[in-house]
Parts: C-alpha cells; sequence; structure tokens
C-alpha cells in the first residue's frame, strides 16, 4: 500500500532499518492479548498494518506525523505493545513500536519524580528507585508493563493504588508529540529538567490528553512522561533461591509484612477496606476471588481440580482481601500491624496464619463446611478465634514462601501473570468501574450472574463465578474490582460465549448504575456510555476534530473509527 | 500449501498473549534494565518479528496461508539462535510448546528450500565428511594422539570420551578435551574413545531446522554406542550433552545409555578425592551456562496419562504432565568445582542457569547474522565485566569460540575465555 517513495521518505525520516513493511513483520504485529475480539470471523487477526516504525525520537515521531498529515495514513504508537488496544484499527495504519526509546531519563531523588521514555518497563523503574528508597506504581498486568502507556496513554489500576493511587494522578509532566506534529510540552519533569510548563487557565490540558481512560495512541505520541513517587523504606534489592517456576526470597524484607484477611462478607470486608485506608495502613491490597486463592495454593490443574472440589474455599474465601503493610520506619511499622489487627477484629475478620494447609485438611473439615451457609460466621464468632489462629506454628521456610508469593503480587509485579493463566488458556474482563470499593462487590455480584449460564452449559470456566478482583484506592476513596472470567482461546464457543457475556455486561452496567467500565473507550463504548455520563463522547469528539483535523492518528480506540479507515473498518466491537 | 506439521499447532500459538516476557528475565528474578533482556534476536533487531511471540504468530499466518513460505519469512526464521529462553519462559507463565512451534516452523521453510547458503553448505559438509566445517587434513581421532585411550568398540571401556566436532578440530579446544581426558586417566576412570569413527552429534542440522539430516545421524550415532557397549557417554562440550540427552529422545532417538557432561564426573571425581585441586588459582571468574548444557539438557518426560477437561474449560492430566522449566540442566557442577578451587574469587552475573544469556553461537552461522550473534556473545562480555570477572569460564567449545571471537572485537573490555576443563587442570596441578 505504501509506494516505494512513501517507504523511502519514512526510511530517510528514522533510517532504513527501522522501517518493516514486509507481510511477515506486518503478520507478527497482526495479533494482540484477546485479539480475537475484534475479528468479525472470530479468527485472532486484527487489521494488518502498511507498516512497522520503530523511532528513536521525538523529533523522527514529529517528521512521521507529518508525513501522515500530509498522506493517506495514519501513526499508532504503542509501548510495549501488550495489550489490545495497540492493534491497528485499519490497513492504512502505521504502526510505531517505541521499544528504542527506553531511556530512564532522570530520577529525581528531592521532589520525588522519575522521567521516562515509552518502554521503561514498571520493573526497570522500580529496580532503580528502590535504591533510591522509591517506588512507582504499577498497574496489576504486572511489571512488564510500560510505566508512560499507564501514566499517560491507557487506564492505570493497580494493587499498590491503595496508597500511590490512580495512575493518572501520578502523570506530573509529559513531553507529547501532538497529531499536528508539534512537541508540547506540559507540567514538570522535576528539578532542574528541561521544562516547566504550567497547566491553564481554562481547561486543563493534562485532563484533556489524559481523561479518565485514557487517549490510547488515538491522540499524538507521549514521548516522556514525569511519574509521581513515593516512598520505599525496605531493601533496596532482594536475593532468591529455588528455580523457575517458584523463586523464593532468602529472607522477608524489613518494614514490610503481608497478610491474608477473612472476613464473613461484603459488609465487613468493605468496612474493613475504608478503616484500613483511613488509617493508612495498606500500601497495597488485593481482593483475592477464592478460585485465584484455590490456584496459588497448587502447583497444577490436577491439584486445583481436588482442591476446588472441596468446596471449601467457595465458603471459606469469598472476601478475602491480602494486605502488604509497609512502615517508613520499623516502629511505624509496627504501628501499623497494630491498627491493622485491631480493624479486621472491629470489622469481625480473621487473620489466617501464614501457613500452607495441606489437601487431607480441606477434605476432613468438608463435612462441617457443608452444613453451614457460611462457616466463617460462626468461627470469627469464637471466643479469641485471632488469638488461637495466631498461636499456630508455621515453619519458617512456610512463612517464607507464602511470603514471597504475596511480596511477589502486591509489591514487585512479578508473577501476575501467571496467576491467571494456569486455569484456562485466556482471561477475559467485563465490568470493572473505577468507583467506591462498595461498589466493586456490586459489580462481582452482577458479573457473576451474568457469567452463570455460560458457566453451567460448560462455555466459560467455572470458577464460582465471582471472579472478581481489585483493591482499595487513594486510601480507601475509591475501589476497583474488575469483573474477570476465565475462557478458551482456542474454543470457537468458548470465544462466543465470552463476547455474548461481555456485551450483555456492558449493558447491564447502564441499567444497574454500575459506573464506567474499563471497556469504556473507542467510539462504539463512547457512544453507548457517553450519554450517560456527561455526553463526554461529544466533547472527544470534539477535541479529536480540533487537534487531528487530518486524522494523522488512528482514533479507533479513543474518538472511533478514523476518517481514513477503510469502509469495512468502521464497524463496532465488544473489547475484552 | 498446507503445512500439516503446522496446523496441528495452532491452537498452541494461540495461547500467546504478546506478553514479551520471553524477552526479558523472569520477573522475580529481574535486577537490573541494563542486563534483562535474553532473546538475542529480539536484543539486536527489536521487531516483534524477532521473538517467540512474533516467530509464532508468523507461523499461524503460514499455516492459514495469510503470507508464502519465502525469503522475507525466512530471513527472520533462521536469525533464530534456538537457544530455547523463550520456551522455559513462557513455561513460567503456562504450559507451552514455544520450542516446538519455533523448530517446526524452521522445518517447514528447510523443507520449502529456504535455508541460507551457508546453512546448506554446513549440512553438506556433514554428510561429506562428518565435520560440519567441511574435511580438514585432520582425522577424528588425531585430537587424543599419544594419549593411549582405549579405542572403542574394539575394546571395552565404561565410559566413552566423546569430544565432539567442534572441540576435536579446533587447535584450541582439542586441548580441553586432551586435557580431560588426562584428568580420567590420573583419577583412574575406565575410559575410551571412538577415534576416527566419532560422528557429529548432530546438532548443526537439528538447530538449522534439517530434522531428517539429524535424526539420520542421531540414529547412526545411536548403533555405534550400542556397538561400543558402554554405560555412560561423557561430553567434553556441552552442546553435545544437550543433543545426546534431550534432542535424540524428543525425536525418538533412544541410546539406552547415561549422559553426562565432563564436569558433572569431575565433580563426582573431585568429591570421592580421585582428583584434588591443590594449585590456588588467583582468578576473578564468572561462568556461562550453556544453552545446550543448561536449560536445553533437561529432557522432556514422556508422559503417557490422560488430558481431561473440568470446571466447563479447565484441562488437566492424570498425572500431572511435568512442565520443561529449564531447571534440570548441569548448573551445579560447573559452580561447585570452580567454588572448590583455593583462591578463586567466584562472582554470578544477573542471567544465570535456566534464564541464562545466550552466547548468540547457536542455530547456525550465516554472514547476514553475524553481527547479531556476535552482538549477543559481547553484550555477555559485558555483563562477566559488569560483575567484576576478569576471566569468562564456560563449558561449551561453541560458547568458546564465539567469547573468543567477540572478545577480540571489544577493545574497551576485552574478557579471557577459559573452558572449565583448562582451569579444573590447571587446579588439580597434574601434567
Ligand atoms: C493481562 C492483562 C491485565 C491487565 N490488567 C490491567 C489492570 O489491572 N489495570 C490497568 O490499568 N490496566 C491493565 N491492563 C491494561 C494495560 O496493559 C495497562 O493499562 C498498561 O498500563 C499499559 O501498558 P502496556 O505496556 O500494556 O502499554 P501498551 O500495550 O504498549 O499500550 C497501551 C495503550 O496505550 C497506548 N500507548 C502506549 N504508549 C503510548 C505512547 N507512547 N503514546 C501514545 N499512546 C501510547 C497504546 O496505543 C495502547 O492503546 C492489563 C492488560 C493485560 C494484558
Ligand atoms: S510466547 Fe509466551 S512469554 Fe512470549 S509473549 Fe507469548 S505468552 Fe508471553
Ligand atoms: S530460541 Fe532464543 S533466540 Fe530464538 S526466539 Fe527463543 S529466545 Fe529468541
Amino acid at each position: 500500500m505504501l509506494t516505494v517513495d512513501e517507504l523511502k521518505e519514512l526510511k530517510d525520516m528514522v533510517g532504513t532499518e527501522w522501517v518493516k513493511d514486509d507481510l511477515p513483520t506486518r503478520d507478527a504485529y497482526s495479533i494482540y492479548y484477546n485479539s480475537s475480539s475484534l475479528n468479525k470471523e472470530d479468527k485472532l487477526w486484527t487489521a494488518r498494518p502498511a507498516a512497522v516504525i520503530m523511532p528513536k525520537t521525538p523529533r523522527e515521531i514529529s517528521e512521521l506525523t507529518k508525513f501522515c498529515n500530509r498522506k493517506d495514513f495514519m501513526l499508532k504508537p504503542f509501548s510495549t505493545g501488550w495489550i489490545t488496544s495497540c492493534a491497528p484499527g485499519s490497513r492504512k495504519t502505521i504502526l510505531l513500536d517505541l521499544k528504542r526509546m527506553d531511556k530512564i531519563i532522570d530520577i529525581d531523588v528531592k521532589n520525588q519524580i522519575a522521567v521516562v521514555e515509552p518502554y521503561v518497563r514498571a520493573i526497570d523503574l522500580q529496580s532503580e528507585l528502590w535504591k533510591h528508597g522509591l517506588n512507582v506504581h504499577a498497574v496489576s498486568c504486572g511489571g512488564n508493563h510500560s510505566i508512560l502507556a499507564s501514566t499517560a496513554a491507557a487506564w492505570g489500576y493497580g494493587i499498590t493504588g491503595a496508597s500511590m493511587g490512580y495512575q493518572a494522578r501520578n502523570m506530573l509532566g509529559v513531553e507529547w508529540v501532538m497529531p499536528s506534529g508539534e512537541i508540547l510540552t506540559l507540567g514538570s519533569p522535576g528539578d532542574g529538567a528541561e521544562w516547566f510548563s504550567t497547566d491553564g487557565p481554562g481547561p486543563g490540558v493534562r485532563g484533556l490528553i489524559r481523561g479518565f481512560q485514557g487517549t490510547f495512541g488515538g491522540l499524538g505520541t507521549f514521548t516522556k512522561v514525569g511519574v509521581k513517587l513515593y516512598r520505599w523504606d525496605s531493601d533496596p534489592e532482594y536475593e532468591v533461591h529455588g528455580g523457575s517456576p517458584k523463586y523464593i526470597l532468602n529472607r522477608e524484607l524489613p518494614n514490610l509484612g503481608v497478610f491474608i484477611l477473612m472476613f464473613p462478607g461484603k459488609k465487613e470486608i468493605t468496612d474493613a477496606g475504608y478503616k484500613l485506608g483511613e488509617a493508612e495502613c495498606n500500601y497495597s491490597d488485593f481482593r483475592m476471588p477464592a478460585f485465584f486463592i484455590a490456584l496459588g495454593f497448587t502447583d497444577n490443574n490436577l491439584e486445583l481440580k481436588q482442591l476446588w472440589s472441596t468446596g471449601v474455599f467457595q465458603k471459606l474465601a469469598r472476601y478475602v482481601l491480602t494486605v502488604c503493610v509497609h512502615g517508613h520506619s520499623q516502629k511505624e511499622y509496627q504501628w501499623k500491624v497494630k491498627a491493622l489487627k485491631q480493624i479486621v477484629k472491629e470489622s469481625g475478620g480473621l487473620i489466617l496464619p501464614m501457613q500452607q494447609i495441606p489437601l487431607l485438611a480441606f477434605e476432613l473439615v468438608k463435612p462441617f463446611f457443608k452444613m453451614f451457609k457460611n462457616p466463617l460466621k460462626i468461627i470469627t464468632k469464637i471466643p479469641f478465634i485471632q488469638e488461637i489462629t495466631d498461636m499456630l506454628k508455621t515453619s519458617e521456610e512456610m512463612r517464607l514462601k507464602l511470603f514471597t508469593t504475596a511480596f511477589f503480587i502486591l509489591v514487585r509485579h512479578a508473577n501476575n501473570s501467571q496467576g491467571g493463566f494456569r486455569a484456562s488458556s485466556g482471561m477475559f474482563t467485563s465490568v470493572g468501574a473505577f468507583d467506591t470499593w462498595d461498589m466493586g462487590f456490586e459489580q462481582a455480584d452482577y458479573i457473576a450472574g451474568v457469567k452463570r449460564p455460560a458457566i453451567e452449559k460448560g462455555l466459560i470456566l467455572d470458577d464460582g463465578g465471582d471472579l472478581g478482583s481489585g483493591g482499595t484506592f487513594d486510601f480507601g476513596h475509591l475501589g476497583y474490582i474488575e469483573g474477570i472470567g476465565e475462557y478458551s482461546t482456542n474454543d470457537p464457543e468458548s470465544r462466543k460465549a465470552t463476547k455474548a457475556i461481555v456485551e450483555e455486561s456492558l449493558h447491564g452496567t447502564i441499567e444497574r448504575s454500575l459506573g464506567l467500565p474499563i471497556a469504556a473507550f473507542g467510539g462504539p463504548m463512547n457512544q453507548l456510555f457517553g450519554p450517560h455520563c456527561y455526553n463526554y463522547h461529544e466533547m472527544i469528539m470534539k477535541i479529536k476534530e480540533k487537534l487531528d483535523p487530518n486524522s494523522s492518528y488512528d482514533s479507533w480506540t479513543y474518538s472511533g473509527a478514523s476518517e481514513k479507515a477503510f469502509a469495512d473498518e468502521k464497524e463496532g466491537y465488544t473489547f475484552f | 500449501m498446507s503445512y500439516p506439521e503446522l496446523k496441528a499447532l495452532e491452537g498452541d500459538i494461540a495461547t500467546c498473549f504478546r506478553c514479551s516476557l520471553c524477552k526479558m528475565v523472569p520477573l522475580p528474578v529481574f535486577k537490573k534494565q541494563e542486563f534483562s533482556n535474553i532473546c538475542p534476536i529480539n536484543s539486536h533487531y527489536m521487531f516483534h518479528s524477532y521473538s517467540a511471540s512474533g516467530l509464532g504468530y508468523m507461523a499461524l499466518a503460514l499455516s492459514e496461508g495469510r503470507i508464502k513460505a519465502d525469503k522475507a519469512l525466512a530471513d527472520i526464521v533462521f536469525s533464530c539462535r534456538t537457544c530455547g529462553y523463550c520456551d522455559m519462559a513462557c513455561n513460567f507463565i503456562m504450559e507451552s510448546k514455544r520450542n516446538e512451534i519455533n523448530m517446526t516452523l524452521r522445518e517447514t521453510l528447510v523443507r520449502e528450500g529456504l535455508a541460507p547458503a551457508e546453512y546448506k553448505q554446513t549440512i553438506q559438509n556433514l554428510k561429506s565428511s562428518g565435520n560440519p566445517a567441511g574435511s580438514t587434513r585432520t582425522r577424528a581421532g588425531d585430537w587424543a594422539a599419544g594419549l593411549n585411550l582405549k579405542k572403542l568398540p574394539e575394546q571395552k571401556a565404561d565410559i566413552l570420551l566423546y569430544a565432539g566436532c567442534l572441540t576435536r578440530y579446533d587447535k584450541k579446544a582439542l586441548l580441553s578435551a586432551r586435557k580431560l581426558a588426562k584428568l580420567l586417566l590420573h583419577a583412574g576412570v575406565d575410559v575410551g574413545i571412538l577415534g576416527d569413527d566419532e560422528n557429529c552429534c548432530g546438532l548443526p542440522a537439528h538447530w538449522m531446522g534439517f530434522k531428517d539430516d539429524f535424526t539420520a545421524l542421531a540414529e547412526k550415532n545411536a548403533s555405534s554406542f550400542k556397538e561400543a557397549q558402554i554405560k555412560t557417554i561423557v561430553t567434553v562440550c556441552g552442546a553435545c550433552l544437550g543433543t545426546l540427552k534431550a534432542k535424540y529422545p524428543k525425536y525418538g532417538i533412544k541410546t539406552g545409555v547415561e549422559v553426562l557432561h565432563g564436569t558433572e564426573l569431575l565433580e563426582r571425581l573431585i568429591k570421592k578425592k580421585k582428583i584434588r585441586l591443590t594449585k590456588p588459582l588467583n582468578l576473578k571468574v564468572t561462568y556461562h551456562d550453556p544453552c545446550y548444557l543448561g536449560r536445553q539438557s533437561e529432557p522432556q518426560e514422556e508422559w503417557m496419562g490422560e488430558e481431561k477437561t473440568v470446571f466447563g474449560q479447565m484441562k488437566y492430566t492424570v498425572p500431572p504432565r511435568k512442565i520443561n522449566y529449564g531447571t534440570e540442566g548441569v548448573f551445579n557442577p560447573p559452580r561447585t568445582i570452580l567454588k572448590s578451587i583455593k583462591g578463586l574469587s567466584f562472582r554470578e552475573m544477573y542471567r544465570i542457569r535456566e534464564y541464562s544469556h545466550c552466547c548468540g553461537g547457536g542455530g547456525g552461522s550465516a554472514q547476514q547474522y553475524e553481527k547479531m550473534s556476535l552482538e549477543a556473545a559481547k553484550d555477555r562480555i559485558k555483563e562477566a565485566r559488569e560483575v567484576g570477572a576478569d576471566y569468562l569460564v564456560t563449558s561449551c567449545s561453541h560458547c568458546k569460540a564465539q567469547f573468543e571471537k567477540a572478545s577480540s572485537d571489544i577493545s574497551s573490555h576485552p574478557i579471557s575465555v577459559l573452558d572449565i576443563i583448562d582451569i579444573v587442570f590447571q587446579a588439580a596441578d597434574i601434567d
């Protein structure tokens, strides 16, 4: 599609080796996470990009942008290329893979700001920051995601959000190649760095380019971001032993503890969540659904089958919150642990011992659990139950093993995706809105109901229904629980059922006022949700029109299919 | 054009969710951005097509007829170093078949006649002279001249010392083989060689994707081992170890013999005090785990069980199928040996054991990949330097040759490369 002259022009901009238009490469860029949701024939393929380019500098991106202003092509930038919203929306789309832009430009320790390029992964930055006693918020997909993307371009919900907030709020400065090709700097990347630009008066540009969900590559390219940092008062590094897939920490880290809190009901877990936030003793937290807990207890699916079939987890572990407590000093840490214990007690919960329980034990208690609808309600009423539980001896080795698992999920974001993909080959997400902590559980209940018929037909994984995963944000001011499910990527019927669940849940979200879900982005979704949410879709269309009159950026994930797209590419989609 | 071998893998390809963890060290062991990337082709060419995930997607495109088997595809596919890291990395998340997908794609293109000319030449050489590098004036058994080793199968011995073709034809490498033989004789081991009858293990044919040539060679070797009536093979080169121990059974060839690497036997002999490491060596060393001695030498367990489905969509196997994490390679013996040498200061690099970084030397050498291949080795040398090592020790003739070549190309931080056998020989202080 690109002519020889056009290709030459592009190659002159970035260097020959960084422009690829061969078919195999373009096909290697035509599949993304769950991309079958975008394909009308239920295949994995998205539109095949016209070319893939790897620029190195904002100046090069500016040139490429100007090229698309002149020509009948569009750009779609991405950082790691993990999520489906990186996919080209058209055969006229030129992908910008920003992998060559991988520098941590600055860590301003005093002002707690780091400036990074697009391909700095969360774990790259976190590893450097720990040496300076600092930390950064990472989103729940894991440490291999791009910090710039989650800060400036897309979503931003993560487990450390309990204390570090929603990532959009952590964007302190940005360098932006606008759809016109101009390079704009906004905010500040810290002390003595290159720019300081105030925002306003009038409508905030930061809001305009970041908003609630992000622009998903549909409104220019972000080339640098200044991200707010938080304190880290534990070890700068750690050592492990063991081997894949079980690397175990050599020792627990100082000023850091992990706790598994169990509650008999929704009210108890939500109350505790708010109180923990109020006392600021949750550095990170994660509402772990029962099925995932069972998964974490096992090494393979046979064991998982046996454990889950006991039915104990379904009754005991419906409302579990795993919490990481972190203190700036040992004294503060101890105070926080004391507060946590008090809160759990007051809320009618129980702190589980760091103990791996053998399958046999579950088999033994099974009859008891069968007798009662909510055995935990009875257990938590037993006088001194917490004190008795605390007395259970745990071997050092076992403690370390469980500490490691929790640490890698709650703090290091190191085995998050590993957790999700063992039970079935694919994971989908449906509702899940950034709203109140209570609302999260309402959503989880709702989606469990929507999933039920497909579960009963065996079309998706029977995870008990409620696979709502998430946690509190901004110390309990907000909460987020995502309605996850697992399906088989290889089974067309399973894919079809998944699509139907997501579609139904999106409409149900509106009917039940369950908040703006994670899938609310891109043209059709904006049209669906906008009218119920201050007509935000109209504002997005206006912004796109004004800032990108020549459709230089592919906007299928932002304002809707681009003007330049072919007719067959302008249809809707269900994203999961 | 249909490709049934690829078709059969379509479901496995579809499980890739593009997380890119196959390009980097496992997250739990991550230490430093600079030494975190592992896939050598992705580090060099950067595009996603140059990664296990990209190769998988292109294999699917080929299988579905979206793209043709042509030079553009072959140029990418044959760049892969077949280091096997991606397989291990993906298995960290799920039970995957990344290695099998890579190899099947490559084998498909070989059948289509699309292998680089240099690869085809290597196969020709193997067929005509048994030496991938082509005929030489030396004969296969010359490396052992004057050592008075038993000649199998005419004579009998417990152990076959298998030099491997890169070792026996390379003037420097063969010295290591000679030293290992001397150490074994010194320790009283009943050891013999095949001499001029020793064949190439077939690894070059395997990693270049010439499946039929590989299996033919493997079968020939298996029958000569049988004829020699040996119980154990000890390899000098790490690459031969992985081939004989893991790749032969993977392709259905059973030798029925225990396969050990030199370091494994040396470790045992040192423990039994048959070899004493008495001489202190004041060296700062680090150790490079060769792919085929390390993760790639973990055999795939033959699994005879049942796959079942429960909870609608959850697959499980009875008994549970073992997943290859690459952790059962030969990792400890070299380290134990090095740590037992007096005066020697040992330090680990960042990318070690099952997540070791490839030297770049595997997968076949063609002019067009030389820069990438050497870059991988240079990156590794930089890492060795970073941890303060003056010597980069390894236990594979391919890796050693590759590092020597790369080091001579670096003026800023060259390094001395040693085979671990040379160090043991020195520390044992025998002639
Ligand atoms: C298994 C899984 C779980 C996830 N869980 C969560 C979660 O819990 N919370 C959450 O917030 N998100 C989640 N995500 C979504 C997403 O991956 C993250 O939001 C992440 O922060 C984005 O980083 P990335 O490396 O995936 O970026 P990419 O995949 O590279 O890009 C993400 C989006 O941002 C755009 N973009 C990237 N870089 C730029 C740039 N430089 N300029 C302009 N646009 C750009 C892309 O076009 C794309 O639309 C999940 C994704 C997966 C696959
Ligand atoms: S091959 Fe495996 S590790 Fe690599 S991107 Fe795909 S799922 Fe991730
Ligand atoms: S085998 Fe090695 S070089 Fe080839 S794709 Fe996998 S990690 Fe990369």
